[in-house]
């Protein structure tokens, strides 16, 4: 039996390619998707521990200067700028290091190479014994992220206020801007206590 | 009726070195994507590498609730030691909280020769040989991946320092860790080291 000789035509050729890209591209993005997931839990699994890095790093600040910091808000964002408001006590003493200099390295942190910058990377202080009104002030606030306000709800509310001996601290990190995916680190820092010899 | 001539030889020769320009390129594809998915590999196996090596060490810290950091031998080329220490536990005496005095000290070492890196307790660190009674049950790196010395500074940044019985002492610091790992294939390395940095707080 006489075989079929024709070969293809130029439009059943473009057909074949258009097809099998048509196939291949979901596949290939499939692939470079791999690689953002790749980087994001990367990224996240490095975010939870500068934000428990930048807890244990706050809580080595002198705690009159945080205090003095907030004031009475509600709520007060530290940025990078801020720290130059911290006190200098301690430079001068070698080993030791002033709460402004200890400022400083908590946004200097690395974890595995990963750092956390600008609005990636946001740390806010809030008072211990939050009430009802502190909280009515930072839901009209918009430019808290949701979760930190959510945060700030689930805290337990005294009945009454306190002198403050604590303070909340929240930090918020930004993991992947693309699709807004975020974490909240929730810790408490403490004035120091005294003990006995 | 079949058509039964053959191929001309110019036209075997064609069929060659077309067939072979094709495979040459295929070849060549699959080289690349072998190299990348190694490469790929051999970054992800590291920088597992480097989270299990700085979440060991913060864990430990944690758990033993360190106060305070010492260098022992800084003269020492082929070592690094440190040691870490819990110093006391609080405890509630009369109406006052107290320091009582344990004696639960942690050595971290920095084994340059051997390039690994090891974590235990003080009393089964062997300090005049410089090394752990056991050092494989005290690595923290795995026996394939190596900290190579060139790239590799660990060292600490005094943030107070405190009295521990008469003792002055460095009681917080940060912990900066920056550790160049190589993954080792038959004690050859597989691609260049890759260098990790990591701050640890206490």
């Amino acid at each position: 039996m006489p075989m079929n000789q024709k070969g293809l035509t130029l439009l059943e050729l473009l057909a074949i390619i258009v097809i099998a890209t048509a196939v291949l591209l979901p596949l290939l993005s499939g692939f470079i998707d791999n690689f953002a997931v790749n980087e994001r839990m990367h990224a996240r699994r490095a975010s939870s521990s500068l934000g428990n890095a930048t807890v244990e790093s706050l809580d080595k600040v002198d705690f009159n200067d945080l205090l003095t910091f907030l004031g009475d808000d509600p709520i007060k964002e530290i940025e990078e700028d801020d720290c130059d408001g911290f006190s200098t006590s301690g430079e001068e003493v070698d080993n030791t290091m002033s709460s402004r200099e200890v400022c400083g390295y908590i946004f200097d942190q690395e974890w595995s190479n990963v750092t956390f910058e600008g609005d990636a990377f946001r740390v806010f202080l809030l008072p211990y014994d939050l009430d009802e009104d502190d909280l009515d002030t930072l839901r009209e606030r918009d430019d808290l992220p949701d979760r930190v306000i959510d945060g700030a709800e689930a805290l337990d509310i005294p009945e009454e206020k306190e002198a403050g001996s604590f303070l909340n601290v929240f930090v918020w990190m930004e993991y992947d801007p693309a699709v807004s995916q975020s974490i909240l680190i929730e810790g408490i820092v403490e004035g120091a206590i005294d003990l006995e010899e | 009726m079949k058509n039964e001539k053959g191929l001309t030889a110019f036209e075997v020769l064609i069929s060659i070195s077309v067939g072979s320009v094709v495979l040459m390129m295929l070849m060549s594809i699959l080289s690349t994507t072998l190299v990348s998915r190694n490469y790929m590999e051999h970054e992800n196996r590291l920088l597992n590498e480097s989270y299990h090596i700085s979440e060991y060490l913060q864990a430990s810290i944690f758990d033993l609730g360190v106060r305070s950091i010492e260098e022992y031998a800084e003269e020492d080329e082929d070592h690094q030691i440190l040691i870490l220490s819990h110093e006391f536990d609080v405890s509630y005496e009369e109406g006052v909280l107290v320091r009582d005095y344990v004696g639960r000290s942690f050595v971290l070492h920095y084994d340059r020769e051997n390039r690994s890196l090891h974590y235990g307790n003080a009393d089964h660190f062997d300090f005049e040989n410089r090394q752990f009674f056991d050092p494989a049950g005290t690595r923290i790196n795995s026996t394939n991946v190596k900290v190579d010395p060139e790239g590799t500074n660990i060292r600490y940044t005094c943030v107070s320092q405190a009295e521990f019985q008469d003792d002055l002492k460095c009681a917080s610091a940060f912990i900066e860790l920056e550790i160049s790992l190589t993954y080792e294939f038959q004690d050859k390395p597989v691609f260049q080291p890759k260098t990790y940095r990591t701050t640890i707080v206490f």
